[in-house]
């Protein structure tokens, strides 16, 4: 079955475009298919045509000259070609304009018809010809050379005159209806014969007169088309011409918002944030100009904004009244005054709920009653229907307290019957009894209560305590003991904001118990909700995440939708903290409110709008972070009177400002902020917000270039910070005190606050235990080392800048390493010890290897290299931007074998070198193995490949390479490899080839026959050995061979999940009996291995693809298999650095091991002999890096 | 072995009906072409024959070893040649460029429109105008009137092409040997 992927693929096969595995792929089925076979060829002549009719993009016409014209038989089809479309545009001449008529004289290298229209006087008449047929006019004469934009865009105009082709706005254009569906698979209604006319005049302008207004056109004509890529290409080229055009500002905006909500899946808010920076510049440029209000107000509601594109709409019916835009204005805003989180006060809740028990209709009263779990706003069902029952008996109402009873009666049973939560059917029961004779008690329980709410709104928790403890006691008086309960959740919510977080958390843990014991699940997941945010509070992130978590899936699995957006919010920050944003937008997808929600609070928008600013603010999306703070600042000053929230918002406001670079408009919402916490009085907490405050008014001084102000204002929040428990607050006031002290050069005050700052970052980062959070924690804050290093370096203290770069390192590998028993007894690292100084270091020379360490700081390279005789730094200015751009250049450029790509090839690994290898080479012994500790992305350069111009070498050829995660690492490796040198002739080989997996789950991963050819061959150099291979590759046959095998070799797929690299896995055998949905038990995952013990595996080798290096961190370095095999205990193992081609791989890794056993050399020595053995191999594609250059040697310096 | 019973175990071993084997020899031959063309080779017909050659030499071997369908072997040995062969006219031929445009003069343009039209009009009048329509237009024109002739013609717009794409092979074919022969 030929599909429109297979086109695609045919294509770039033909223009050269695929790599070798996927062109080997399409070979193949070239020859096995013949319907295929048929497309290609047909393929073949379409791209013939589209190169002579000037249809094919920039790249594909390259690529078409470049590669595929040639062949002769190719170059004659292109002559068929053009004379059949010389042909039939003459025939169409004739048919449509009779009179004699010159072919235009063929030119394939300017394809492009029109273009050349009036180059001769011959053609131009024959193009003449061709544009009366496109444009269909006959007057063709009157605007020949005088057609400019307004005649394109005028046509344009025309062919959109009973429908606009997209929602926004395009300037240029009158209004027209908007598109019955705006987000795809709506009918399209245009004159396309005019639109044709304003493509033809449009492209032929751009062509004959490329300038701003041109392409601006062209931009527009795309839009149109939807062709939302090429618009914005067209616009931005406009924009490097001419930056100050409003209406080109304004169009910008329009296909940026068309493109964000073009997925109706998933809004890109990347997009929209974009649409408002130009539309913003646009206003700014110009602010009578219509179509920017309108695009603008439409932005702000494709993004929910909805009090700001209300206000938006407003802004645009001020500025015009009367056309058929502002009626389409009218009716968007009288949508959004329809909608809207909060629209429903409690008493509407109320009655709708009563409506509902009085119909008997369930999953309406269900919908209301679990979507409105929000007590502090006294909203929630049962608690007002207890209320109304207590009020009802001491008025003597009584038809209305038995509604009130049996209404909750209702309610507490549908919380039993949806969620098995008994909590509100004991409570009702309760009620019924307790009324009788304690009405006038719960009445002031209930009145306590409530007034304990709104001094929690106002932000007056310490005066909440009173009222609190009160209603506490009264309920126990009556044996309310639900209610009390309620209450000590409310009393530690106050100890929380007040700064006692330990005292908050154990009154949590001891109601959350209690709740699970009886089935109090929405209780519980309240409770632990709040318990996360005091973890995270207290730097407890992983236990925060996993109490978040637990509140998520209790409020998920319950319905109670107000929880799982408030915990979705608070998931949100504790990931966009740990630098994990592509996570924390997520959640923020899921905190907010929902188009159809019956009931969604302003205190929960509120909350999801900020946590949705904060990730954008991260990834620096500054314009849409500003709406919707903007958003959030409505809602705190007009629906709230919360000094917090408001405080909170200005905040924020304040650092995007910063980052937007506004620094008067940041300081004064600061000031605002400072202003709104002011009204709370003097107590605890008060003095965290004024400290938060105060510490961001000192990073926009900072930033400013004030230096002395700035320190000064950290100074200030400083001491707010040392009398509580804020930790982080602290470590980000003395990190941005560094930061002023490195600007200003002062010496001392750097010595002093540098070892402060290191302090409280290992304080941090110890607090972290879950150990993905805690790579990322490193990734986020590594700069911290980096700018140690880099004054230590500039002081020329290079012991001590080493350190730190030791101190930078793989420190999760390390902790797991020197905490277990996977580390040698007696090695010089002791369990759970800091990373080894260089002093240390020193005194465990390691015979026979010499040390390259790395450093990649913002503005330079620092390599250390340590010999037995010599210490030495070299400083390169090189910054991070452009040697990562180099890598990257590099590493994308590898596969390719073309001509180009080969030269490439070696012009960059000449660079590479030149900047990594150069400037150490005059210090290296070439008869001692080389350790390499490389930092950031560099674990990515495949180094043995480098190669110098000078001596067209590559390192390869003249040393010895390993890989090591840090110096210390490769020591306690080392020891560890010490203690297994064992005989050769002994060793037992483990070789593991081409298991069966799961097919099911893994549908585009192919079969790998050479891997089983592998598996055998390698076995063939062992006397001992266990070989799985394919139905035999079971992990329950694996795993005890593993225990006792000295050589580990697979063979297989790994399959990297980037969500969890731990639970990235080596696929084996899959039972048959395996369901499906359970299959991945048939794999050994990242956390099964770096658990295992293997006391002793000397060697593993991973013949898989990226087995060595999955991702980075900037900290931690890579994570992938080949670590998790050192975390085993495996002090060796080679793994590779991309996906590698499967025959060539198999020849190498045979030669690996023969090498190896008949040679003996050791491993390191056996892998560069067998890669020299591929630079000199007889099928010259084979020499190329891509093809042995993956592999290397990782962890420590081994004898065998 | 003689070259005879070689080539007729070949044929047998593409398939057993002498005349399915055939068209199936025709058919590799192109892929093969096909396949040298995609891979950037000069001489690409000699070396589908070489290939061919090969094959049949150690067809004996060939069908008491290999399982499989036989097409896919071809592939095998059409790498193995391209390796070997290749590599020369990769060197001798590094930078293609396009040809400069041809300095036709006007009898030349009109020899090819002559023939062109000749083909044409050895095409039934319905294919004829079929492939007319089919080319005709700016790429937006195109979309739709292909469109519209797959409608009126009741055949999905991927049959329409197919067929469209035989005449033209055929067109193009009668055109080489027209311009042959008008060029003696």
């Amino acid at each position: 079955m030929i599909q429109e992927l297979d086109e695609k693929v045919i294509r770039k096969h033909l223009l050269g475009n695929l790599t070798e595995e996927e062109r080997a792929r399409a070979e193949e089925r070239l020859f096995a298919d013949d319907d295929y076979f048929e497309l290609l060829t047909v393929i073949e002549e379409e791209l013939i045509d589209e190169y002579v009719s000037g249809d094919l993009t920039d790249e594909d016409r390259k690529r078409f000259e470049a590669h595929f014209l040639s062949t002769p038989e190719r170059r004659e089809k292109l002559g068929f070609a053009q004379t059949l479309n010389e042909y039939i545009l003459q025939d169409d001449v004739k048919a449509d304009a009779p009179g004699p008529i010159l072919v235009p004289r063929s030119d394939p290298t300017r394809p492009v018809w029109w273009k050349q229209a009036f180059s001769s006087p011959y053609s131009g008449l024959a193009a003449a010809a061709m544009i009366v047929i496109a444009i269909g006019v006959t007057g063709w004469f009157i605007i020949s050379h005088k057609t400019g934009p307004s005649q394109g865009i005028a046509a344009l105009d025309q062919a959109y005159h009973d429908q606009r082709p997209v929602e926004s706005r395009i300037t240029g254009l009158h209004y027209a209806p908007p598109p019955p569906v705006t987000r795809g698979g709506g009918q399209e209604k245009f004159d396309y014969v005019a639109r044709d006319r304003a493509q033809a005049l449009i492209q032929m302008e751009a062509g004959e007169h490329p300038n701003a207004q041109s392409y601006h056109d062209l931009g527009r004509l795309y839009l149109t088309q939807h062709e939302f890529d090429k618009a914005i290409e067209q616009f931005e080229k406009a924009l490097t011409l001419n930056d100050k055009s409003a209406q080109l500002h304004s169009d910008l905006g329009a296909v940026y918002l068309e493109r964000a909500v073009s997925n109706a899946d998933k809004l890109n808010i990347g997009d929209l944030n974009k649409s408002l920076e130009h539309l913003n510049r646009a206003i700014e440029l110009d602010n009578s100009l219509l179509p920017a209000y309108f695009n603008k107000a439409l932005s702000l509601q494709r993004m929910n904004a909805l009090g700001l594109a209300r206000e938006a709409w407003e802004d645009y019916l001020k500025r015009d009244a009367g056309s058929e835009w502002s009626k389409e204005a009218e009716r968007n805003l009288r949508l959004l005054q329809n909608q809207g989180a909060g629209n429903k006060t409690s008493e509407e809740v109320f009655q709708d709920f009563l409506s509902a028990y009085r119909q008997k209709d369930e999953a309406r009263a269900w919908r209301i009653q679990s979507q409105t779990k929000e007590m502090i706003t006294g909203t929630m069902i049962p608690f007002q229907l207890a209320q109304r029952f207590v009020a009802a008996g001491l008025s003597g109402q009584t038809q209305a307290g038995t509604e009130s009873l049996e209404a909750f009666r209702f309610a507490g049973a549908l919380e039993k019957k949806n969620n098995d939560d008994p909590f509100f059917a004991e409570l009702a029961e309760f009620y019924a009894e307790a009324v009788k004779k304690n009405a006038v008690t719960l009445k002031q329980a209930s009145e306590s209560l409530a007034q304990g709410y709104q001094l929690c709104l106002q932000g007056r928790y310490g005066d909440a305590y009173q009222p609190f403890g009160s209603a506490k006691d009264l309920f126990l008086k009556t044996g309310n003991r639900w209610e009390a309960k309620v209450v000590d959740y409310w009393l530690a919510y106050c100890f929380s904001q007040q700064g006692e977080l330990k005292k908050s958390s154990d009154l949590l843990l001891a109601v959350a118990e209690d709740c699970r014991n009886r089935n109090y699940h929405w209780l519980e997941g309240q409770s632990y909700c709040w318990l996360a945010n005091n973890s995270a509070l207290l730097g407890e992130y992983s236990l925060g995440i996993e109490q978040d978590k637990r509140a998520l899936n209790i409020a998920t699995t319950t319905g109670d939708l107000y929880n799982s957006q408030k915990v979705s919010s608070q998931l949100a920050e504790d990931y966009k903290f740990l630098g994990r944003l592509g996570e924390a937008l997520e959640f923020n997808r899921s905190s907010l409110p929902l188009a159809d929600a019956y009931f969604v609070s302003f205190r929960q928008f509120w909350r999801s709008l900020n946590s949705t600013t904060d990730t954008l603010f991260a990834l620096r999306q500054y314009a849409a972070a500003e709406a919707f703070e903007q958003e959030a600042l409505r809602l705190a000053t007009r629906q709230f009177n919360d000094p917090v929230l408001i405080h909170n918002t200005y905040v924020r406001l304040g650092q995007i400002y910063t980052g937007q670079q506004n620094y008067p408009a940041a300081t004064q919402a600061l000031e605002m902020s400072l202003e709104a916490i002011r009204a709370i009085g003097n107590d605890q907490i008060s003095q965290k917000f004024i400290g938060q405050s105060v510490f961001q008014i000192g990073n926009v001084r900072r930033q400013a270039g004030d230096l002395d102000a700035a320190l000064n204002y950290y100074r200030q929040a400083a001491q707010k910070f040392d009398s509580t428990e804020f930790g982080l607050y602290n470590y980000n006031t003395r990190k941005g005190m560094l930061l002023c002290h490195l600007l200003n050069k002062d010496d001392p005050a750097i010595e002093q606050e540098l070892p402060v700052v290191l302090n409280l970052f290992e304080q941090n980062r110890q607090k972290i235990k879950e150990e993905q959070s805690l790579n990322h924690f490193f990734d986020a804050e590594q700069n911290v080392y980096d700018l140690a290093i880099d004054y230590e370096n500039s002081r020329k203290n290079e012991e001590q800048s080493f350190n730190y770069a030791e101190f930078s390192k793989a420190r999760s590998l390390l902790g797991a390493l020197t905490s277990n028993d996977a580390a040698a007894p007696g090695a010089v690292i002791s369990p759970a010890s800091p990373p080894l100084t260089f002093a240390r270091l020193r005194e465990r020379p390691l015979p026979g290897l010499q040390l390259i360490e790395y450093a990649v700081l913002q503005s330079r390279l620092l390599i250390w290299v340590v010999t037995k005789t010599r210490f030495e730094v070299i400083d390169r200015p090189i910054s991070v931007a452009d040697l990562e751009s180099l890598t990257n250049q590099y590493l994308r450029i590898l596969p390719g074998g073309d001509k180009d790509s080969i030269e490439q090839e070696r012009r960059l690994a000449s660079q590479l070198y030149e900047w990594l290898f150069a400037p150490v080479e005059g210090y290296l012994n070439k008869a001692e193995d080389v350790a390499i500790v490389p930092d950031k992305f560099l674990f990515k350069v495949p180094f043995a490949a480098l190669l110098s111009q000078e001596t067209g070498r590559r390192v390869v050829n003249d040393y010895t390479l390993l890989y090591a995660p840090s110096a210390t690492v490769l020591v306690i490796c080392s020891d560890l490899a010490r203690l297994k040198t064992q005989k050769k002739e002994a060793e037992r080989l483990l070789s593991v080839g081409d298991p069966l997996f799961n097919r099911q789950q893994h549908p585009d991963l192919r079969d790998l026959p050479s891997a089983a050819f592998e598996a055998g061959k390698v076995a063939f150099y062992y006397r001992t050995r266990a070989i799985l291979i394919k139905d035999a590759a079971l992990k329950e046959r694996i795993e005890p061979e593993l225990t006792c095998a000295d050589i580990i070799h697979f063979a297989a797929h790994y399959v990297a999940d980037d969500f969890s690299p731990d639970k990235s896995r080596l696929l084996l055998t899959a039972k048959t009996s395996t369901k499906t949905d359970n299959a991945a038990a048939s794999d050994l995952t990242l956390l099964e291995i770096q658990s295992m013990r293997l006391p002793n595996a000397k060697v593993a080798i991973l013949s898989a693809c990226q087995s060595g290096i999955e991702r980075y961190y900037a900290g931690e370095g890579l994570i992938g298999l080949s670590r998790a095999f050192i975390m085993a205990g495996i002090p060796l193992v080679v793994a590779s650095q991309w996906s590698v081609e499967s025959d060539s791989t198999a020849e190498l890794m045979i030669d690996f091991h023969r090498l190896r056993k008949t040679q003996n050399m050791s491993t390191t020595q056996a892998l560069r002999q067998a890669q020299l053995d591929m630079l000199s191999h007889e099928d010259e594609r084979y020499r190329r890096p891509y093809y042995w250059a993956a592999f290397f040697p990782i962890g420590g310096h081994a004898s065998y | 072995m003689s070259d005879q019973e070689r080539f007729d175990r070949f044929l047998f071993w593409l398939d057993s009906d002498r005349e399915k084997a055939a068209i199936k020899y025709e058919t590799i031959h192109r892929k093969l072409i096909k396949f040298f063309t995609c891979r950037g080779c000069l001489e690409v017909e000699d070396l589908a024959d070489i290939t061919i050659a090969r094959i049949i030499k150690k067809i004996h071997k060939i069908t008491e070893t290999y399982v499989g369908d036989p097409t896919l072997y071809f592939y095998g040995v059409a790498r193995k040649i391209h390796l070997e062969r290749c590599k020369l006219d990769r060197f001798t031929n590094q930078v293609v460029s396009l040809p400069a445009p041809p300095e036709e003069d006007n009898s030349e343009k009109e020899q090819r429109h002559d023939c062109l039209e000749r083909c044409l009009n050895k095409l039934k009048a319905e294919e004829r105008q079929m492939v007319l329509d089919y080319y005709k237009g700016d790429k937006t024109e195109k979309i739709e009137r292909r469109k519209d002739m797959a409608e009126e013609r009741g055949i999905s717009p991927n049959t329409l092409r197919i067929r469209v794409y035989r005449l033209r092979a055929t067109l193009q074919e009668c055109m080489r040997r027209c311009l042959e022969e008008a060029t003696g």
